[in-house]
């Protein structure tokens, strides 16, 4: 087990999709004690998506399993027998936090509810990441990284500067951001709740709304329309904001992505170019100007900044205090050196993958030193250990059940 | 009432513009006494921006994002180029349990306000600091902006149309995404302090906490060797997944069948059409590979019918599925409305507006402190003189001297 600020923290996490998991992935990785539920047999339904070596399928060789589950101590249990709901039931006594996001018709069939749960344990912090939250009329709806991402706004808003409407459907971004916003955001939300516990004195439900995690970071939006009632358009016709110039640039091998917000900052941003002739032109004379004629500056832009090697151009703008960075591929900032000086990349030894590179968590606490504590379980890895020690149980109690088929 | 998580909790906050702010929000909203220190000799960017009254007077109160970002604080206005200034700045630390900054590496160094010495002032102190590329190695001075963070997250490459070059997510992303990481570590900073009675101080880099959101194209390229690209709205092996066009300009519906339970129900909502029998879409797999297809037949269904209609019907057969909502969809849908997601409220200067409160529900107790966002230095004088115990004259020599400003 790791060190870390939550190191006297118990969590119990049954999660059957990336929001629970990886909420309780942070917690493990913070050096919580986290026991992670799974179906015997087949497990988490996690441990069949990739990516798996050489694309090949096996319930112990997901490295984006492995990558979730960091840490955490792994049983199986069959909730589905009245015996598995028991063990499960005495196994949240001694959990602090319990973390799902299991529908809640899967819930009531386990006698899971949080109202049945929290009537017998009083002080316990139960989080549920629901798809629409556990109130409104879309309580009982069902969702998708893709449903969630489109209904928060962000969707409407990716990409930016579309210039043909039908041509560039609203799009997700890559990989899974609404599931991994809304599993920190339950993260955040039960660490409150055990702030809270100190002054109640009693446990609560932490409702949280795959939908409402989004949204909650895409403020820029809410605020063009509360604050200055705008609609917002998908269409730019060809603009740049004033406020914050922002575009990519091609380089001679690659592009950078530069920022520039005051006039003086453009000043700057004109000399590392070689002060071109039509940087005096008055059609660009101020920030204001150049976000009106974005259309004729683009081009004369590019023409300059394809001279540049990116790296080049990054350090002479850097050098000016411009924030003007690479547009990186995956393989790019993998290689970063920064992040390798950081060491953000760590190799843990896994019992089925093996040698596997993966990043740590973000957050660096000068309290304890960054490890990455133990590989993700195998399937039941850890039910001699959690069975005898947090439940009591004996040899031979383990030995009938799993005959029975509960573990 | 009882009382607020972390009534009693005081944070001295030198933050701006997005990450550090947010956190921050968040800590006054759950009880904390935020004081934000500000000044007019360096605005908080999101001020700065704001537009200008007819005498070209910047209106630093009423920008949006920096409302939507900062209300529940308190705002004492502080000059900090001078050293009077940061005489001022550690006393409001030595009073404080909670350091927020995301300054430039080195900044709070160089201003004598290092963790080092903070921790001397107040014992126990937690200090977090955020920042572009972490508080070491070689790019950590770096002068980072959240859109170009993004983009060297390796986020923006794999957000586009499949086969295009990349686009870019839209809008500020890292930003709340490493004030909300941030926000998680602070409160297990608290929380091991309860026990403990030892601060610490945390480092956090915006692309470390933007990548580690990213591991199924990071762990394929350090696995597979694959740098992958943009895949649009696709998940590779899911048919139909994506977005379609509905009745009206620009309308469109997410629509997401992950499994057969809801293929069926799928086929079900659309009334068993005779397409959906066809041998090139009965099992996962074959939809995938026939998805171009299926996508038409879907198109066809969702296009000339209203995308709230769509949603409902779909859903009523268990199928993922919801309108492409933007900002005003967001804030008017009658399902968010009753959530309560957005907070309503007044501002002297602009009247009452929406701003987005907390994304996580407590049931019994749920409890927040919602109030309006400070003006520029609106509390300079409870500060200086209620807290840190601060004489009228000496108040007002300060205000003279541009220390309190």
């Amino acid at each position: 087990m790791s060190v870390g600020p939550l190191e006297s923290l118990k969590v119990v996490e049954w999660a059957g999709e990336i929001p629970g998991t990886y909420c309780g992935k942070l917690f493990a990785d913070l050096g919580a004690e986290v026991i992670k539920v799974e179906a015997p047999v087949l497990g988490s339904p996690l441990r069949k998506v990739g990516p798996f070596p050489g694309d090949i399928p096996d319930l112990e060789r997901s490295s984006l399993f492995v990558y979730l589950n960091n840490n955490k101590s792994g049983i199986t249990l069959n909730l589905q027998s009245s015996a598995g709901q028991d063990i499960f039931r005495k196994l949240l006594g001694y959990a602090s936090i319990f973390i799902t996001d299991y529908p809640l018709s899967v819930l009531e069939d386990y006698h899971l509810t949080h109202q049945e749960v929290l009537t017998q344990y009083p002080m316990l912090i139960y989080a549920l990441i629901s798809p629409f939250g556990l109130s409104g009329p879309h309580a009982s709806y069902k969702t998708s990284d893709l449903i969630s991402f489109h209904m928060s706004g962000y969707g409407h808003s990716t990409p930016g500067n579309v210039e043909d409407p039908e041509q560039e459907p609203p799009l997700r971004a890559g990989g899974h951001q609404a599931d991994y916003a809304a599993g920190l955001t339950a993260a955040v939300g039960a660490m409150y709740a055990i702030f809270t516990k100190l002054s109640t004195g009693r446990g609560q439900v932490v409702d949280v709304s795959r939908q409402e995690a989004l949204i909650s970071f895409n403020i820029t939006n809410l605020g063009t329309y509360s604050f200055a009632g705008q609609v917002p358009v998908r269409h730019s016709g060809g603009r740049r904001s004033p406020v914050a110039m922002a575009a990519n640039l091609p380089c001679k091998d690659g592009s950078v992505w530069f920022v520039v917000m005051a006039d003086e900052q453009w000043e700057r941003f004109v000399q590392v170019l070689g002060n071109p002739e039509w940087s005096t032109w008055e059609v660009f004379s101020d920030r204001f100007a150049r976000a009106d004629n974005w259309d004729a500056l683009e081009p004369l832009l590019h023409d300059e900044t394809k001279r540049f090697e990116k790296d080049k151009l990054v350090a002479l703008c850097q050098e000016k205090k411009i924030p003007c960075l690479p547009a990186n591929s995956i393989s790019d900032v993998v290689n970063s050196p920064q992040l390798a000086a950081r060491q953000f990349f760590r190799e843990i030894t896994h019992p089925t993958l093996g040698e596997i590179t993966m990043p740590r968590n973000p957050l660096l606490f000068s309290g304890s030193p960054m490890s990455m504590g133990n590989p993700a379980p195998l399937l039941g890895e850890h039910n001699e250990r959690v069975y005898k020690e947090v439940l009591g149980l004996r040899q031979e109690d383990l030995a009938a059940l799993k005959e029975a088929g509960v573990i | 009432m009882t009382e607020l998580a972390l009534e009693g909790i005081r944070v001295a906050d030198f933050s701006w513009v997005w990450a550090g702010p947010l956190c921050t929000r968040y800590l006054a909203s759950m009880g904390a006494q935020v004081i934000k220190i500000e000044s007019r000799q360096r605005p908080d960017q999101f001020r700065a921006g704001a537009a200008k009254d007819k005498e070209g007077n910047p209106l630093w109160n009423q920008a949006p994002n920096f409302n939507l970002l900062n209300y529940s604080k308190l705002s004492t206005s502080l000059n900090l180029s001078r050293p009077e200034g940061i005489a001022l700045a550690k006393q409001i630390v030595a009073i404080s349990d909670i350091v927020v900054e995301n300054f430039g590496t080195g900044a709070m160094e160089r201003m004598g306000l290092s963790y080092e010495e903070l921790k001397v002032l107040r014992p126990g102190v937690i200090m977090v600091s955020s920042s572009g590329f972490g508080q070491t190695g070689p790019l950590a001075g770096y002068a980072a902006y959240g859109s170009a963070i993004q983009s060297y997250s390796g986020i923006n490459h794999i957000t586009g149309y499949r086969g295009q070059p990349p686009r870019g997510i839209g809008g500020a992303f890292s930003d709340p995404l490493t004030g909300t990481t941030e926000l998680f570590g602070v409160l297990a900073a608290l929380y091991q302090r309860q026990l403990t009675g030892e601060g610490q101080h945390l480092d956090l880099s915006m692309v470390e906490a933007t990548v580690a959101h990213l591991p199924e194209a990071v762990l394929d390229y350090l696995i597979n060797g694959r740098d992958q690209g943009p895949q649009g709205n696709d998940e590779d092996g899911l048919a139909p997944h994506g977005v379609y066009r509905c009745a009206g300009d620009d309308t469109w519906i997410a629509i997401a069948v992950q499994n057969e339970e809801e293929w069926q129900g799928f086929c079900r909502a659309l009334g068993n059409p005779l397409w959906a029998a066809e041998k090139k879409y009965t099992d996962a797999s074959s939809r995938w590979q026939n998805r171009k297809e299926l996508d038409h037949h879907v198109e066809a269904w969702t296009k000339d019918r209203d995308r709230f209609q769509a949603m409902e019907i779909l859903q009523q057969e268990g199928v993922p599925s919801g309108p492409v909502f933007d900002a005003r969809d967001v804030a008017e849908d009658p399902h968010m409305r009753e959530r309560g997601l957005f907070v309503e409220l007044d501002h002297p200067e602009l009247g009452p507006k929406l701003y987005v409160g907390h994304p996580w529900k407590l049931l019994p107790d749920d409890n927040a402190r919602y109030e309006r966002p400070p003006l520029l230095g609106e509390h300079s004088e409870y500060v200086y003189k209620d807290l840190l115990g601060m004489n009228d004259e000496k108040f007002d020599r300060l205000v003279q001297q541009k220390i309190i400003f």
